[in-house]
């Protein structure tokens, strides 16, 4: 069985994929070969490699066509998906099956039939419950693998993926994140309990603006909690190193201020915070995977409480105000007795299985679905 | 009164521990009804084969196998997979609601138990008997708690249960180690047509605690190579060879598991088992006269009938790091290995009386009367109670 993997959006979709990856490497009778296009990719396999205590991983870079070369080359379009498409077909076209954490992949090999193409296989990503791309109205994907119920329930709208299609088999981004955290250096110099502020960046929402500097001030003061300041990768996606360093130099023995490395996105600061600070970034929902304090900030006077775009404010302590927010975060754990089951059955639903066995459920899904449909076809 | 005995999950290998108990209480006077709920009809054959005839015909046999569409949408094969035994569980719920007592050997089926409460307001008397009779922590998850009872193989897993805040002390009953009662009738197995001393290498699967990864190839190498002196059988925990990529979440580690050497299977006094049922029978515990291993409980199946036993300490914890390591040298590579094999006959009486204390307080065997008739009273009297 030949199997490509394929990431062609940003560099940390791979942590979504690779443990599975390095699962189904392991095996007799795989062969896996990997492709990508954002050129840092490589480096988040390697990191992820060691953790997993495999060998380095060699992968090739897909070609990009003229208009994909124009598009990515404008750092401020982002990168280019679809268009990259049909200059690799010939390069994938060998493969029993293509992997992806794109649900783009369903543009490769449009309208040829089942038996003249690899199978795409789509790996959904992202934790949350509120970033599915609703412009995408259809999934031709052959094999959808969601995380939790909730992530496969959300994705069963008419039309777009069929029952027989998607299946819940977990989330592996979890079991790569507690790996890569074994080995990381702490990140302070004391055992006080540490706080995570990950604010998102959208901009209707966030709360970054008008709470940064309190709480900046707040731990200053109070040297007794550290603080991570971790914005959605999305944050920084595109301002300029100068700008990142301006905000790089706020941090202290005590503050820890990153904007946009690598650890934003391989959970390492979700994996050593003992207290989540957030505003609507879905990364809260990989927090309480293991159930923790959360504390979340409505900004903008939001009426949130029955809006389900706000769900996940239930699992915790909201405030409004940028006075109120140290206070808050000193009582968060004499408050989360109130939110643990909650935060605990969100997760499940969520996120779905967690641990290792996940690893081995999708790898098994993925090698099934493709037997099957190399006899199907 | 009814009891069902639960036997989900996909391997055998926990399934001994609690055949013998749902026998005996079948046989019993005036027993309750009994029933066997089976994850797959395989799995009742082996149930059935552990207990007497008479004692099955006693038994309502419940397969609780998917229906065959369910049981291809989850495609899920065989090994380790919780979702198809969570499917299962779910489905045969009715029939968990109609019974007063559930006695399982693992702790998947509390999610029954929550979901009963959540959805009817009351569920079963929930009793745990758990397998193996290991020093790790691990092996007392919290959620154990949530067991009504605790039917237990001697003094040091009961006071474990109640440090480890798992139950009161009422909440446990020592029974002895019902898997001994099983394989009383049966002779050791001669593997080897000389007479040798054998020894038997048992390494765990736990990439971290695991002498497999870092020692096993080269250990079993040397070992094969000592044919004038040793039989050797290499038998590691049943989940070694089930996959090659063995992750620890416990301890934050994968690793690849490192193959066998090649021709070993091809010498005289080397016998390779990486799959058998054999592996968890004590087929090689009883017939070993020296064990050599890390983390597993098996070591305690080994000392039913003492010899020398060795531990290869990989993730270099430190002789104390365990209390079964308190049964023999604790060695850092092979070279400690083999200086202990020099002198095993030696080393053997020297701990000979610490390996029958801690046997005793771990295995509270009483010769008189069987793990599985002591499970079964006991189970009868907590019937009793309700």
């Amino acid at each position: 069985m030949k199997l490509a993997f394929v990431f062609i959006a940003e560099a940390y979709q791979v942590y979504h994929a690779a443990a599975v990856m390095f699962e189904l490497m392991s095996r007799d009778g795989i062969e896996v070969d990997v492709f990508h296009l954002d050129p840092a990719t490589p480096q988040h396999l390697d990191i992820l490699a060691n953790a997993h205590g495999v060998p380095a991983v060699r992968s090739r870079k897909l070609v990009a066509n003229l208009l994909g070369r124009t598009i990515q080359s404008t750092k401020v379009l982002g990168l280019a998906k679809s268009s990259v498409m049909a200059a690799n077909e010939d390069l994938l076209r060998h493969y029993d099956a293509i992997v992806s954490t794109e649900v783009h992949i369903d543009r490769l090999f449009e309208g040829e039939p089942k038996s003249r193409r690899p199978a795409r296989i789509f790996i959904t990503h992202g934790a949350g419950t509120r970033f599915i791309p609703s412009s995408h109205q259809r999934n031709d994907c052959d094999l959808v693998l969601a995380k939790g119920p909730g992530d496969m329930e959300h994705r069963l709208r008419p039309g777009e993926i069929k029952p027989e299609q998607i299946v819940a088999a977990g989330y592996t981004k979890m079991v790569s994140s507690a790996l890569l955290a074994g080995q990381a250096t702490p990140l302070f110099d004391n055992d006080n309990p540490t706080v995570l502020y990950n604010p998102h960046k959208e901009r209707k929402e966030r709360s970054w603006d008008r709470f940064l500097t309190p709480l900046l001030d707040g731990f200053r003061a109070d040297r007794s909690r550290n603080l991570i300041v971790a914005p959605h990768v999305k944050l920084f996606h595109r301002r300029s190193e100068k700008t990142r360093d301006k905000y790089r130099a706020m941090s202290d023995e005590t503050i820890l201020v990153d904007p946009g490395s690598s650890r934003v996105m391989d959970n390492t600061y979700t994996e050593l915070a003992d207290i989540y600070v957030g505003d609507v970034s879905s990364q809260v929902v990989e927090f309480v995977s293991r159930p923790r304090p959360c504390v979340f900030i409505n900004a903008h006077g939001v009426d949130w409480k029955d809006d389900p775009h706000y769900e996940l404010w239930h699992l915790g302590e909201v405030v409004e105000n940028p006075d109120e927010i140290m206070p808050a975060i000193a009582r968060a754990f004499d408050m989360h007795d109130q939110y643990r089951d909650r935060q605990q059955a969100f997760a499940d639903h969520q996120l779905g299985d967690t641990s290792e066995t996940s690893v081995v459920r999708t790898a098994d899904l993925i090698t099934d679905f493709v037997a099957n449909y190399k006899n199907a076809a | 009164m009814s009891v069902l005995f639960l036997f989900n999950h996909d391997a055998a290998h926990q399934a001994a521990h609690v055949a013998g108990i749902m026998g005996e209480l079948a046989l019993m006077e005036g027993a309750p009804r009994v029933l066997a709920a089976t994850g797959t009809t395989a799995i009742e054959a082996q149930v059935r084969a552990l207990i007497p005839a008479k004692a099955a015909d006693r038994i309502e046999w419940q397969d609780l196998a998917l229906p065959p569409i369910k049981h291809a949408a989850l495609a899920l094969p065989n090994h380790i997979l919780p979702a198809r035994r969570l499917a299962r569980l779910r489905d045969a719920e009715p029939l968990f609601a109609s019974v007063d007592m559930i006695v399982s050997p693992e702790r998947t089926c509390l999610r029954v138990k929550d979901r009963l409460l959540k959805r009817r307001g009351t569920a079963p008397v929930f009793v745990f008997v758990p397998h193996g009779a290991g020093d790790r922590a691990v092996t007392y998850h919290p959620s154990m708690a949530k067991f009504d009872f605790h039917l237990v193989s001697g003094q040091k897993v009961k006071d474990e249960m109640v440090a480890n805040n798992i139950a009161r002390p009422e909440k446990c009953r020592v029974i002895g180690y019902a898997k001994f009662d099983t394989i009383a009738n049966h002779p050791v197995k001669r593997l080897f047509e000389n007479e040798k001393p054998l020894i038997l290498y048992n390494p765990h699967f736990d990439p971290h605690l695991s002498s497999w990864y870092d020692h096993g190839p080269q250990l079993l190498q040397t070992l094969a190579g000592m044919g004038d002196r040793f039989n050797l059988v290499f038998a590691p925990h049943v989940m070694l060879w089930r996959k090659r990529l063995h992750i620890s979440p416990e301890y934050k580690v994968a690793r690849l598991r490192p193959d066998l050497p090649d021709g070993l299977e091809d010498r005289e006094n080397v016998h390779v088992d990486t799959g058998s049922d054999a592996l968890f029978d004590m087929t090689y515990t009883r017939a070993a006269d020296i064990y050599i291993g890390d983390v597993s409980s098996q070591i305690y199946e080994f000392l039913r009938d003492p010899g020398l036993s060795i531990f290869l300490d990989a993730a270099g914890d430190g002789p104390a790091a365990y209390p079964f390591w308190g049964n023999g040298p604790v060695v850092k590579d092979i070279a400690g290995v083999i200086e202990a094999l020099d002198n095993w006959e030696n080393l053997a009486s020297e701990y000979r009386p610490t390996q029958q204390r801690l046997f005793e307080y771990t295995m509270d065997v009483d010769p008189s009367l069987s793990a599985s008739k002591r499970g079964a009273a006991a189970i009868r009297d907590i019937l009793a109670l309700r």
